[in-house]
Order: C-alpha cells, then sequence, then structure tokens
C-alpha cells in the first residue's frame, strides 16, 4: 500500500507556529536600550582606562625626563627604547585592541578601513593622555602610593617612584671636581658623575654648583658614566610631587 | 492600493502583531533560503538555519530602526547564523581578522556589466563555490545571486564598502582558477 507523507511544512508555517507557541518572545525596547547603554558604558569604560594609562606612560616620561633621551642620537634613542615602561605600554596596546573590537559594532567605525581608526584612537590616546598628564593626578596619586594609601595602581607608583628609570638621572649639581661632578640625586644619593670629551652637553651652557641636571647614562655603584647632560632650564619643568596630597587621605588606623 | 513596505509591516510586528511577522517570513522566505543554499553549500542543515535567523530576527525586531531599510537587517541576523553555523560545524575556518579590511582599497565601484558578467559567471559559481573559503563565497553569492550592491554588502558584513569590492575581485579569480582545474580544456578550443 503507498504510504502518504505528510509534507513538510515551509519555513513560513513553522516560524509562525514556533512563535504562536511562545517558543520565541520579542525582547522588550527597554532590554535594547540597556544594552546599548551597557555597551556604551563597557566603551567609556575602556576609553578612560586608556587615558589613565596612556598618562600615566607620557607622566613618567616627561617626569623622568626620559623623552629627552633622543636628543642625544641612535644611542639616547636605544636608551629611551630600553628604559620605556614597557609593560604600562603593552597595557595601554591591550586597550586600545579591546577598545577596537568593541567600536568595531558602530557603522562609523566598521565603514572604514581598520587602519584610519586606529590610528584615530591612538590620536585620542595620546592627546588625551597628554592632557591628563598636566593635571595634578599623576604627582597626588604618586604622593599617595609612597604613603601606602593607594592599594591597585600603588605598586606601579611606587615602582616608579623609588627606582624611576635606570638610564636618566635627575639630580643638583653638589660640587665641580676634575673630571667630573658630585651630584645629589632626587632621592638624596650622593652620586659621582664622570664627565668625558665623548659626553654630549647643550652647546654654550657652563655648569656650576646649585644647577639642576638631568644625567644619562650607566650607573655603576655610586658613578655615572655620563653620555649626555641637560640642564632642567632646557627641559620643560618637571612635575614634583607636592608635598601634601590634594585629595584626602583615607585614614590608615 | 501600494503593497505595505517591509518597514510597515516592522512597525507593526514592533507593535505586538506576531501574525505580521508571516507576511515578512513569506517575502524573505525564498531569498534567504537561496542565501543559505548557495553560502552553506554541502552543509545539509540549510532550512533549520534559515528558521532560527527568522526566529531571532522576530525576537530583536524591537531594536530594528524602522527608518532604515529592512533587508540590510535581515541579511545581517542570517549571516550572523550562517556564520555561527560554520564556525559550528568546523569544516571551513573563518578567521577573526581580515588583513583587507585593515588598509584602504582603490575605489571599486558595482560593474555596470554585472548581468552580463553574472551570466557567465552563474554558472561557473554553480560547480565551484563550494571550494571558496567562506570570505570570498560570501560577497559572490550576496553580489550574483542577491543582487545585493557594494553599500548592502558592506552594511552586511560590517566591512569597508571597498573591501567588497576586493573581495569580489579576488573571488571571482579565485573561482576561475578552480573553474580551470575543473576544466582544463575549458577556453583551450
Amino acid at each position: 500500500m503507498e504510504k502518504h507523507e505528510a509534507p513538510t511544512p515551509s519555513v513560513r508555517e513553522q516560524v509562525i507556529e514556533k512563535i504562536s507557541a511562545g517558543q520565541a518572545k520579542m525582547h522588550r525596547r527597554a532590554y535594547f536600550a540597556a544594552q546599548t547603554a551597557l555597551f556604551a558604558a563597557l566603551i567609556f569604560i575602556l576609553l578612560v582606562s586608556l587615558l589613565y594609562l596612556t598618562s600615566l606612560v607620557i607622566f613618567e616620561l616627561r617626569d623622568s625626563g626620559l623623552w629627552l633621551a633622543p636628543r642625544f642620537g641612535w644611542r639616547g634613542v636605544r636608551v629611551f627604547l630600553m628604559s620605556l615602561p614597557w609593560l604600562l605600554v603593552i597595557a595601554c596596546l591591550g586597550f586600545l585592541i579591546v577598545l577596537e573590537i568593541f567600536v568595531q559594532h558602530y557603522s562609523l567605525v566598521y565603514r572604514r578601513p581598520l587602519v584610519y581608526t586606529v590610528i584615530a584612537m591612538l590620536i585620542i590616546a595620546v592627546i588625551g593622555g597628554w592632557v591628563v598628564a598636566r593635571t595634578p593626578l599623576h604627582p597626588a596619586l604618586l604622593n599617595r602610593a609612597e604613603r601606602g594609601g593607594l592599594p591597585f595602581a600603588g605598586p606601579f607608583y611606587r615602582a616608579y617612584g623609588e627606582k624611576g628609570f635606570p638610564r636618566v638621572h635627575p639630580g643638583t649639581i653638589r660640587e665641580i671636581t676634575p673630571g667630573g661632578w658630585r651630584m645629589e640625586s632626587r632621592r638624596g644619593e650622593n652620586l659621582r658623575i664622570d664627565v668625558t670629551p665623548e659626553t654630549r652637553l647643550p652647546p654654550h651652557t657652563q655648569f656650576s654648583t646649585g644647577d639642576e641636571v638631568l644625567i644619562f647614562g650607566e650607573r655603576r655603584d655610586d658613578t655615572i658614566q655620563a653620555f649626555g647632560i641637560l640642564r632642567m632650564d632646557d627641559a620643560p619643568p618637571l612635575q614634583v610631587p607636592p608635598p601634601v596630597s590634594p585629595l584626602p587621605l583615607p585614614s590608615l588606623r | 492600493m501600494a503593497e505595505r513596505t517591509d518597514e510597515d509591516i516592522a512597525i507593526q510586528v514592533q507593535r505586538g502583531d506576531g501574525q505580521a511577522f508571516g507576511i515578512l517570513v513569506e517575502r524573505y522566505e525564498s531569498k534567504m533560503l537561496r542565501y543559505a543554499r548557495r553560502f552553506l553549500f554541502g552543509y545539509e542543515d540549510a532550512e533549520d538555519t534559515v528558521q532560527e535567523a527568522f526566529l531571532k530576527a522576530y525576537v530583536n525586531i524591537r531594536s530594528f530602526d524602522p527608518k532604515r531599510k529592512f533587508s540590510p537587517w535581515l541579511y545581517r541576523i542570517a549571516h550572523n547564523e550562517f556564520i555561527n553555523t560554520i564556525k559550528r560545524k568546523r569544516r571551513e575556518p573563518i578567521p577573526f581578522f581580515d588583513p583587507d579590511v585593515l588598509f584602504p582599497h582603490p575605489h571599486s565601484r558595482d560593474h555596470a556589466d554585472r548581468d552580463v558578467i553574472a551570466n557567465d559567471l552563474k554558472t561557473t559559481l554553480h560547480s565551484s563555490l563550494q571550494r571558496l573559503p567562506p570570505k570570498y563565497r560570501e560577497p559572490l553569492v550576496l553580489y550574483y545571486f542577491e543582487e545585493l550592491d557594494y553599500r548592502e554588502i558592506a552594511e552586511i558584513l560590517r566591512i569597508p564598502a571597498s573591501t567588497v569590492g576586493v573581495r569580489l575581485k579576488r573571488g571571482r579569480s579565485a573561482l576561475r582558477k578552480i573553474y580551470d582545474t575543473l576544466n582544463p580544456t575549458y577556453g583551450k578550443t
């Protein structure tokens, strides 16, 4: 006997059947509004974090004077690259990538080649970071971290505040000696600076005791073999942490 | 009386008329099935995937902006569903990052001679489509079979329009190579 099979229902019939049976329910508008708000908030948090990290890198470079190292040619560029706070730089790049993935959701971004949006975000991060780095935020946080009142970012600030960068040494000339100087570092150490004919000095500059200087070079014990020296006046003013934090400190008791 | 637009019907569905969604399904059922069968060539569950795409469209219909066109929105949902199917089956790799979207490409426009090329190409496409990677297969299907323009394809795939042009060009050359390999005597007589 011939067996008659029921015709397979069309996609339309199956879809309507599932909708009628309540197997598919329309989301409310509030659901999408919440989703959009959450997404925007995430992007905002990522952007703020990126700006914060970039500004911290810029702050450390400016505060230490490391960003002036490339003035001394290839050796200076090498010192600059070797001394960069790579962990922070990599964290910045990580945030940039995650942010790029998130903003690809918007037509303004995905309609353009990736290189354009990445460059645009890099510019925003650097300009924004530079603006934030000029505010008293990081000096205040550094000050707070050194007092032990900054739980999360504290170790980063303390590591920078205690050690600075290994090949950049800011300080004050205390004595001019034959073949070099005695310098008091920012941390109060008494260091010997070897100045040789190879040491690059700013043209037409006479150094005397009391001058604030930036020494670039390798440190061995208490002696620095200077390959480049700049007077602080030649460099933009450094942001010295204020003696008292403008932010209210939590009680440590 | 003029036929109601997709967007008008979508508004009706957004207001809670679930049955009106049937009209939209009816209008797009054959297109979506064609898109699925060509893009998911060799995948046995094209119909289930299309059904799933329609149900997703229904669930998310209130996120559709009626000021924009309905069809690219629906195609986008279908595209996501198809890509998920390919990922689930793990038969073909879907790269997370496509270098084609990285740099700007010389501005390429829709071909005015699409129909002439299309007739030749459609025959080739039928026999060789499944051998193309999904990255090139999908724009070819959307352009030559669904007859969408570069801008619409770019919206569906969420890539720059110039990248659509690049993928179509590379897809066509890849297709020609595949076809020549399968038919070594083609064009030599």
